[in-house]
């Protein structure tokens, strides 16, 4: 299964990125493999819609679960249609977030934990 | 670092007054306007602009002259009214490309649009980013986004502890873009209907955000029975009441003269405003 | 004649303006109140309007025929609003991101995408008094407002004074409002505030070619800055309205200035004189 973890950088010992749908970059694992992916998310320059944006990336990426600070509605629908799970809340590097899911010490979200900035009109 | 927004709902409260006025009495601080239709902090400031950068909206469409052969679809496909004749009007354009997907010779394409500029200047009491949306323009949310980050990078360069944001009116995206991980949202409201009503509304979505808010009153002696109706939602929604502040000639005699009305020492507002900024300090 | 009453910001006491000339002319003519501020309608509160008549207002929206759909993606990568998501066998729709500009549906290749109403708000007409009324209100968590804003505009009638209460600002929902009126009023305050969001507004209505002039709100009588403004762009001030706090205070209290003070009905009516000479002119 693929493993992804918003991150402000490409590595491992990279900071997570509180945000989803405007996170620099998505550092993905593939637990079958062992192999390690940078994604990058141009979802950031978008001036709305961002988040659904970021998690359309991650379907056509074959994501398996997401590691991140916080998801808002419209993206968490996705994701949750999409059976990718979400795994909130995430702080420090990409390496020790990677360590506590393999521990299973993570908590799988059940609900958005930010609010949408749907429309993002004047 | 602790961020300070203040927010208003109804315009013309006396948000932006109190603001300058906060500045003036706040060390160290960088100044935040996000009120990006209209921004308006730097006029009660000696302020000059060092540095622009462009802040780009959606892409508009272009036609090109000579590849059009006036087949008129991308009229006919446009749900704007944005195209007449082959020719784009750019504020009715929202960005869709449906009209270059439409067009068969391969004529339009969508290109960079400006949509405002992000500015950053030094005044006598700090430095301060803010933004200027082009005429009709929309994305202010990202805008607003964009200044906050901006602040906030120079917050951090500077090693500088607080940041005063003048938040956008209304109770749209933009208030919305202002408020995701804010440490104190100050509330100015006027005990006029309109007043309430805009402070409830904003008062909803700062508990939705999980925020923290603080509510102060301008001009509540207007009105003495809706003040109390505002301590009394404040009270049941467990939110301080951190000052009130009186109606006084003083505020605009200084607003009219371009200067902070905190300046014009022991008028009853500015009595009034060291206290909430006292209040608003230990708060933070 | 269609007049619209704007301010490049809120708060310089545009509703007074508004509602307050609305009152006046309706005992002289026939008047509709048209708000256009439907994301924060506050003429109701002044005009306390019996509202007789309510009137949906959608908007077009994709709707996914699941049979036809192969998932094949084109929808949302063409949407420029990022409101389709495509997942294998499943086509997610967020309405509220939605700008009906038909793409998904003129260009899905197997033509699986059909345009349905979405509800994202009401118009409500009725009187106050004299004063025919109408209002916009948009739903919370919409973000498009220009389609009610056309629908409470299509409720102008030709033999009356229409009266516009525009949205403050000059955005999109601003530039709506006022355009197609014959005459802008812009109410301006005599500070720097004041000043600076009138030159946007001016922008504005030069750019869309609407003839407009100045009405001065909480004037003490010294307004030599905007007044200067107003020659150097050759826009007539039409009308000065004193600071006063019994008016303040009857805002606060939702009763328009002109029945605080009656005396100041004489204020409006030279108010409108003044705009038919300039429209005439």
């Amino acid at each position: 299964m693929k493993i992804a973890v918003s991150a402000q950088g490409v590595s491992l010992k990279d900071p997570v990125d509180p945000r989803f749908g405007r996170c620099r970059h998505f550092v993905v694992y593939d637990s079958d493999t062992g192999s390690l992916t940078a994604v990058a998310n141009p979802s950031g320059e978008t001036s709305g819609g961002a988040g659904i944006q970021t998690a359309q990336l991650l379907v056509n990426q074959a994501v398996g679960a997401v590691l991140v600070g916080n998801v808002g509605p419209n993206a968490f629908k996705v994701l949750n249609a999409a059976g990718i799970k979400v795994y909130g809340g995430i702080k420090g590097n990409v390496e020790n977030s990677l360590e506590l899911f393999k521990e299973k010490k993570l908590n799988l979200m059940s609900d958005p934990n930010v609010s949408s900035h749907a429309g993002m009109r004047g | 670092m602790k961020e300070l927004v203040v927010i208003s709902g109804k315009g013309g409260t006396g948000k932006t007054s109190l603001v300058a006025s906060f500045s003036v009495l706040a060390g160290e601080k960088i100044m935040a306007d996000c009120d990006v239709d209209a921004s308006n902090l730097h006029l009660l400031f000696n302020s000059s602009v060092i540095r622009q950068i462009p802040f780009y909206g959606l892409k508009k469409a272009r036609i090109s002259e000579e590849l059009c052969v006036k087949c008129g679809d991308c009229e006919d496909y446009c749900h704007f009214g944005a195209i007449d004749n082959s020719f784009v009007d750019g504020l009715s354009c929202e960005g869709c490309g449906v009209c270059k997907l439409a067009c068969r010779a391969g004529a339009i394409e969508m290109v960079e649009h400006i949509a405002g500029q992000i500015e950053f200047s030094d005044t006598e009491y700090g430095p301060m980013v803010h933004a200027r949306l082009g005429v009709a323009e929309d994305n202010s949310g990202k805008l607003v986004a964009e200044v906050r980050k901006m602040a906030r990078q120079i917050a951090e360069d500077k090693n500088y502890e607080l940041i005063i944001t003048d938040g956008p009116p209304g109770i749209g995206c933009q208030v919305i873009s202002c408020l995701s991980n804010a440490d104190l949202v100050l509330v100015v409201t006027e005990p006029s209907r309109t007043g309430i009503h805009d402070m409830e509304r904003v008062l909803s979505l700062v508990e939705h955000f999980d925020g923290r808010a603080a509510v102060c009153i301008n001009k509540w002696d207007i009105s003495a029975s809706n003040t109390g109706e505002i301590e009394d939602i404040c009270y049941s929604k467990n939110i301080p009441v951190v000052g009130k502040i009186p109606y006084d000639m003083t505020v605009y005699n200084a607003l009219k003269n371009g200067i902070p009305y905190i300046r014009k020492k022991d008028s009853p507002a500015s009595t009034a405003t060291l206290g909430i900024w006292d209040s608003l300090l230990k708060m933070l | 004649m269609k007049l619209a009453v704007a301010s490049g910001k809120g708060g310089t006491g545009k509703t007074t303006v508004s509602v307050s000339l609305a009152i006046t002319m309706a005992q002289r003519k026939r008047v509709a109140f048209l708000d256009c501020d439907v994301e924060e309608p506050n003429g109701h509160l002044m005009l306390n309007p019996v509202l007789q008549h309510k009137e949906m207002v959608a908007v077009l929206v994709p709707e996914i025929d699941e049979q036809k759909c192969d998932s094949c993606g084109y929808c949302a990568e063409i949407c420029a609003f990022h409101a389709l998501a495509v997942l294998p066998g499943n086509t997610l729709v967020f309405p509220e991101m939605c700008h009906a500009c038909g793409g998904c549906w003129n260009f899905c290749p197997k033509q699986a995408i059909t345009p349905v109403d979405n509800y994202i708000g009401v118009v409500e007409e009725g009187r106050a008094e004299k004063v025919r009324f109408v209002h916009g209100r948009l739903n919370v968590g919409v973000a498009m407002s220009p389609p009610l804003i056309r629908a409470v505009k299509a409720k102008a009638k030709n033999d009356e004074l229409t009266i516009i209460d525009v949205p403050p600002g000059t955005s999109c929902p601003a530039v709506k409002s006022v355009e197609g009126v014959d005459f802008c009023i812009l109410v301006t305050e005599p500070t720097p505030f004041g000043l600076h969001d009138l030159d946007l507004a001016v922008q504005v209505l030069h750019q869309l070619k609407i003839p407009c002039g100045v009405v001065i709100n909480r004037s003490d009588g010294l307004d030599l800055t905007v007044e200067e403004y107003c020659g150097r762009c050759k826009i007539p001030v039409l009308q000065k309205i004193p600071l006063d706090r019994e008016v303040a205070e009857g805002y606060a209290a939702g009763i328009p200035a002109v029945l605080v003070k009656k005396e100041w009905g004489e204020l409006f009516s030279e108010l409108m004189d003044k705009v038919e000479e300039v429209v005439s002119s």
